[in-house]
């Protein structure tokens, strides 16, 4: 399978680790990504101008004739609202007069998480690819808003379960994480820090309550969120939360078997590596056990 | 019920009386004027609005705004133009599309808020967030891509109440490799289509204010039929 691959710019900053492992889990599922060539920023949720927004996403999508793979979230959702927006003559007009090669057609655009899922099914045995099973972790699948929105997406856009298949696919279990969809707020972090703390808090005290052993992210800007921002988010609140939160490609690169530095789980700001050794000391008391067994 | 919901029930139970306000009110001739730029903007069928408040029900900062989505709905149905962009709410706004799902009149009550955005900086406004905005989109216009350097520090510079915060969170990003400090790095992400990206921020960034000046002209149109021209050239004289 070949795909042209869309990073977004958080993939150049505060993402990397989801781009490493990302590219990390194409190449072992034998996904082929080429990179389209001088794409620009989707203007994510800053950019209010409808039209404007519309013509920055139908830039991208011209620029090759390949299925789009996004691992953003928020690129893959405004991707998509502009290929609805497009479908009116009228739109796609106006969008036309300021794009040097013009949008003609709908594509098809995929978030990573449809890409590993599409492989995983596709494979004749997926317990060939899943060669380290996350067998006894727990994940909380933490979905955001704008992976299944707007509606005709991937899943449902109100009680979507893409993730927690995945989850189990891979060996793990997902926990009943009530706000899974909950927005995290990024979009307003910036400006309005202190209305996005309070809701962040909600999150990864439910998703802490569920008895996740680490969160499952989609989008970078959950994950910078509820990861990078944790720390400054238990010093404000006095509180430990100590949850480590998993890019989708990083969960997935571990089942894959994958190394830790090859999914750059070292990026990651709360420490991976309870995480690790818990996966670890799973498979070393099944390896014991089955010893056991066998000296019976 | 969350408290949301209770509010907006109190609140539908007095509608009654504001819809009736809404038919006997006429709107200035500004209000119209901005009434039709926001339809333009966000699709006629807001006008198909039935004020059932599922997109206040719905919305994750509702709780932190000083009118909720309904009414903002509402104000720019009646053309209060004031009310509308001076509230708080549109700032508050995440974009997470779960009001836009939900409308039972498939109104997107947050192209609404983007709407409220486009107008309220083509009107010279300014607030943090409406700096922030800016500078996110002159940056994807001169350069293409978003750098977290330049955008922090620019930001920092226009709104030094954030520093600590920015701070806080370089502290954080920086020894991970994840930010790159120094405006060097930040220029080497700049694409080679810029030409074509200022040609999509002029050309169709001004868009809503075209409609809206059509609208203007009619006005005018009428306004000259009145006789009110012989003023104007008074006027000038």
């Amino acid at each position: 399978m070949k795909l042209a691959y869309y990073p977004g710019c958080v993939a150049r900053s505060t993402g990397r680790e989801y781009e490493i492992s990302t590219l990390a889990v194409c190449r072992a599922l034998g996904v082929e990504l080429e990179e389209i060539d001088d794409w620009n920023c989707c203007g994510a949720t800053h950019v209010s101008n409808e039209l404007v927004s519309t013509a920055l996403a139908a830039r991208n999508l011209v620029r090759t004739d390949l299925p789009v793979m996004a691992s953003c979230s928020i690129c893959y959702s405004r991707l998509r609202a502009a290929m609805i927006r497009l479908e009116d003559r009228k739109v796609r007009e106006k969008v036309n007069q300021a794009l040097e090669k013009k949008y003609e057609e709908a594509k098809e655009v995929q978030h990573v998480i449809q890409t590993i899922t599409r492989a995983l099914g596709e494979a004749e045995d997926p317990e060939d690819l899943v060669v380290r099973p996350l067998a006894g972790l727990k994940a909380a699948p933490y979905y955001g808003c704008l992976l299944t929105r707007p509606s005709g997406g991937i899943d449902s856009p109100e009680n979507p379960s893409i993730l927690e298949d995945l989850i189990r696919t891979l060996g793990a279990e997902p926990t009943d994480f009530r706000l899974k969809m909950k927005c995290c707020c990024g979009p307003i972090f910036m400006p309005e820090e202190e209305a996005a703390a309070e809701t962040l808090i909600r999150i990864l005290r439910n998703a802490k309550e569920s008895g996740a052993d680490f969160v499952v992210a989609l989008c970078p800007l959950c994950h910078l969120m509820l990861d990078a921002n944790q720390p400054l988010l238990e010093k404000k609140f006095g509180e430990e939360i100590d949850l480590p939160v998993l890019y989708v490609t990083q969960m997935a690169g571990l089942a894959l078997g994958l190394a830790p530095e090859e999914l750059g789980l070292e990026m990651n700001s709360v420490s991976t590596r309870p995480v690790l050794e818990k996966l670890a000391a799973i498979e070393a008391g099944e390896k014991a056990e089955e010893e056991g067994a066998e000296v019976c | 019920m969350t408290q949301i919901a209770k509010m907006e029930i109190a609140k539908t139970q007095t509608m009654t009386m504001e819809t009736k306000e809404i038919a006997t009110r006429t709107r200035t001739a500004e209000g119209e004027k901005f009434r039709e730029r926001v339809l333009a903007l966000a699709g006629s069928e807001v006008k198909t609005c039935i004020q059932c408040g599922t997109c206040s029900a719905s919305c994750p900062t509702a709780h932190l705004m000083d009118t909720p989505i309904r009414k903002l709905v509402k104000l720019v149905l009646e053309g209060e133009k004031k009310a509308a962009l001076s509230s708080r709410s549109i700032w508050l706004c995440t974009s997470c599309l779960l009001c836009t799902i939900r409308c039972p009149r498939s109104i997107r009550p947050m192209a609404v808020v983007a709407a409220l955005k486009t107008v309220y900086e083509k009107e010279g406004k300014r607030c943090r967030d409406s700096v922030f905005e800016g500078i996110f989109g002159r940056q994807i216009r001169d350069y293409g891509r978003i750098s977290e350097f330049l955008l922090s520090a620019e930001y920092m510079i226009r709104s030094p109440g954030s520093a600590a915060q920015i701070m806080a969170f370089g502290a954080e990003l920086v020894p991970k490799g994840k930010i790159e400090l120094g405006f060097e790095a930040a220029r080497g992400e700049r694409i080679e289509g810029t030409e074509e990206m200022r040609r999509i921020f002029e050309l169709l960034g001004d868009e809503g204010k075209a409609e809206a000046e059509k609208v203007e002209a009619a006005e005018a149109g009428e306004a000259k039929k009145a006789g009110k021209a012989e003023e104007t050239k008074e006027a000038e004289k």
